[in-house]
């Protein structure tokens, strides 16, 4: 049996699935930090500085 | 960990992990009974390998938790686990790739590792999927430690299950006490295994750092909006309407 496609197949989904969570973490981070600034200035009550 | 060494450790993993695997690929010699098939075995094997530490970086966080009671150790366990149930799907992808060609078989249900390792699978996607039952932060730290700590039981006997019991998988290549110094492997073959296991190991840490990293702001998210919604509802208690800022 020729195991240059299963070869192919392991590498290409673990090398390619962790640049693919990297990304995605990217992503969300990215997002979250966004969600972040945003909600962040209504919800903390105005400083009352005297 | 400041932005410029996380970012350091980023391009350390991505550099460490494209030449490990280009030698894995093409500079190591094919195994003489195996052939070209064994090449699996440079990714399977830190697979596993990083699987492990990442559950175990799972029940230490729940350890820390149940002892400081400081949820960033929570965050670090739900790092662990996020990260485990990706490298422990690896590990059994590439085994599937490397069974095939080698025993005929893609999967094994009698097989003691095959069948612990997919328990594990089971086991930590049930811990994230509990994660998600709660909102209150505490509860689902104390829930989420008490199933990491218990499911981290598997870790050894995924391990050992090779040598407790008999099955279609091969026994330990270097991860066994007598086999550290006398691998069951040639010398190339080894340093190969050790060049990929390290150049994994550096990508998961930066892996783990960026999940903790987005654990905080979520949490970050979530207090404020909890407070956001607090503060509407006792606008509305007072009879007030809470304010809409328009551009």
């Amino acid at each position: 049996m020729n195991p240059l496609p299963f070869i192919v197949a392991a590498y290409a989904v673990i090398v390619g699935g962790l640049g693919a969570y990297v990304v995605l973490l990217w992503r969300r981070l990215a997002r979250a930090r966004a969600e972040l600034d945003q909600a962040a200035p209504s919800a903390d009550p105005p400083r009352d500085d005297g | 960990m400041t932005e410029v060494l996380t970012r350091v450790l980023g391009w350390a993993g991505l550099l460490a992990v494209a030449a490990a695997t280009a030698y894995a690929l093409f500079g190591v010699p094919a195994d003489l009974n195996q052939g070209d098939a064994q090449r699996i075995m440079y990714v399977h094997v830190p697979a596993a390998w990083l699987a492990y530490l990442s559950f175990g970086v799972t029940a230490l966080g729940g350890i820390g938790w149940l002892w400081k009671r400081d949820l960033r150790f929570d965050w670090l366990a739900l790092a662990g686990a996020e990260i485990g149930v990706m490298f422990t799907f690896f590990t059994l992808w590439a085994g599937a790739m490397w069974g095939r060609p080698v025993w005929g078989v893609f999967y094994q249900w009698e097989d003691p590792r095959i069948l612990s390792t997919t328990i594990l699978l089971a086991l930590y996607i049930g811990y994230l999927l509990l994660r998600r039952l709660t909102d209150d932060p505490v509860r689902r730290a104390n829930r989420a430690a008490v199933v990491g700590i218990v499911a981290a039981l598997d870790i050894p006997i995924t391990h050992f299950s090779v040598e407790w019991w008999r099955g279609l998988h091969q026994g330990p290549t270097i991860g066994s006490p007598e086999r550290v110094l006398d691998p069951a492997a040639p010398g190339q073959f080894v340093l190969t295994l050790l060049a990929m296991l390290a150049a994994f190991t550096i990508a998961w840490a930066y892996l783990v750092v960026r999940r903790y990293q987005l654990a905080a702001v979520q949490a970050r998210v979530d207090e404020a909006a909890r407070r956001g919604s607090l503060a509407a509802a006792r606008a509305a208690a007072e009879g007030g309407v809470p304010r809409v800022v328009t551009e």
